[in-house]
């Protein structure tokens, strides 16, 4: 072993963090190089004064015993995460119907294939039922975000329409539309996508949409 | 111990918050010393438990028993946070309560061993993250380069080499200011630190 490879292993032997092959490799080294020998000397001392000052400042580190109400605060009331599993049946049943119902009446409302359509189906035999249904074209408004800068001429009914809803947007909202969510903070996304990396016991956290507090601070 | 943890860690996971208040008050400390140390200051090692305990609470239903000990994972969760944390600040500014602080102890021993205490915790705080990392974890909480290896997610090859690399660093800082001999050997040769 030369002083290369005897001085790779100084710290090592020093925390004892060496095979058996490697310590008396070193030692026999060591017995016979008195600048290697000075060497782990040193580096010895430097990690007991190193061992002592860190166990020093330390013990003398608390964290705040505000912290604990902080961690609270911010957590607040949180649903138990089973619960939301243990939705009754009949809840799940009667929102089924619902929806099928809704749909029914939708269709049954749409001018443009909703009445055909039901007649169709109502009368459908196998042969028929391969045929395409024909839909004519009819002008359809879309009221895109700038509506306003593209109204329609003036003496259109439609105009009067795109300028109500130009004139107030939050109108147009269903109340069922997904939550505007404000935009993610740079200390929320450092949280998620560094801290959490590399944890091979802790996947990517998973985004939910339960309104959890501290969940949505982190989305 | 990991049974008793697992049980609060599942009563947690059902709702309950005093399950969550005994986890965080066995561990506080863990995160919080941890935290202190690679950091260098109180206010930014408050902000890191309660960020570190908040990131707990939120992925505890991923933690996986079986492949780590609760504690590994708070140790991996709580360096990846403050490594991010250093890596954001960019400035490594000395914090104001180091500032002029006089060590008042009566006994001159006393006062010469807190010197020698700042002397040595300022110079772990201009090791790089990397280094800090594996010096606070071997030499503060005493664990093993195999447990360091886990917790950082590098090989066990790398963490001798940190190790290696930092003690030398401090060697040639501190060896004049404590008076260590053989500190400053002719073919030593000076590190640099990364």
């Amino acid at each position: 072993m030369n002083c290369r490879e005897a001085r790779d292993l100084l710290v090592a032997l020093s925390n004892d963090e060496v095979t058996r092959s490697e310590r008396v490799l070193t030692q026999a080294h060591l017995a016979g190089c008195p600048a290697c020998q000075a060497e782990f000397e040193a580096l010895a001392e430097v990690r007991r004064r190193l061992t002592g000052g860190l166990k020093m400042r330390g013990a003398a580190a608390a964290p705040s015993p505000r912290s604990w109400a902080a961690i609270q605060s911010r957590l607040g009331p949180r649903a138990a995460p089973a619960r939301r599993w243990l939705i009754p049946a009949s809840r799940l049943v009667s929102g089924a119907l619902m929806a099928v119902a809704l749909f029914a009446a939708s269709s049954a409302l749409n001018p443009l294939t909703g009445t055909r359509l039901v007649s169709e189906l109502a009368t459908a035999t196998p042969e028929r039922a391969t045929v395409q249904p024909t839909i004519t074209a009819t002008p359809i408004m879309v009221m895109a975000p700038d509506a306003d800068r593209i109204a329609p001429p003036d003496g259109d009914p439609r105009r009067e329409m795109a300028l109500d809803r130009a004139a107030a947007p939050g109108r147009n909202r269903s109340p069922l539309a997904a939550p505007i969510r404000p935009a993610r903070r740079e200390a929320d996304r450092f949280d998620a996508d560094d801290t959490m990396a590399g944890l091979d016991s802790a996947p990517a956290i998973e985004e939910k949409e339960t309104p959890c507090n501290a969940c949505s601070m982190l989305n | 111990m990991q049974s008793e943890v697992r049980v609060l860690i599942g009563r947690t996971l059902a709702g309950d918050q005093t399950a969550f208040a005994a986890l965080y008050h066995q561990y506080k400390n863990l995160v919080y010393k941890t935290a202190w140390l690679l950091l260098g200051n109180s206010a930014e090692a408050d902000d890191a438990l309660q960020e570190v305990f908040l990131l707990v609470h939120r992925a505890l239903a991923t933690y996986q028993p079986e492949r780590a000990a609760f504690s590994t994972w708070l140790y991996r969760i709580t360096t990846n946070y403050c490594l991010s944390w250093r890596r954001r600040r960019r400035l490594t500014l000395l914090p104001l309560e180091w500032a002029g602080q006089t060590p008042d102890a009566a006994q001159r021993h006393h006062e010469e061993r807190l010197e020698d205490t700042d002397t040595i915790f300022r110079c772990v705080q201009r090791l790089s993250g990397k280094k800090r990392a594996v010096v606070v974890l071997r030499y503060y909480w005493d664990l093993s380069y195999a447990e360091i290896s886990t917790i950082l997610d590098i090989p066990l090859g790398t963490v001798k080499s940190r190790l290696n690399e930092a003690l030398r660093i401090m060697r040639d800082e501190l060896g004049p200011l404590l008076s260590i001999e053989g500190a400053m050997l002719p073919d030593a040769g000076r590190e640099v630190r990364s």
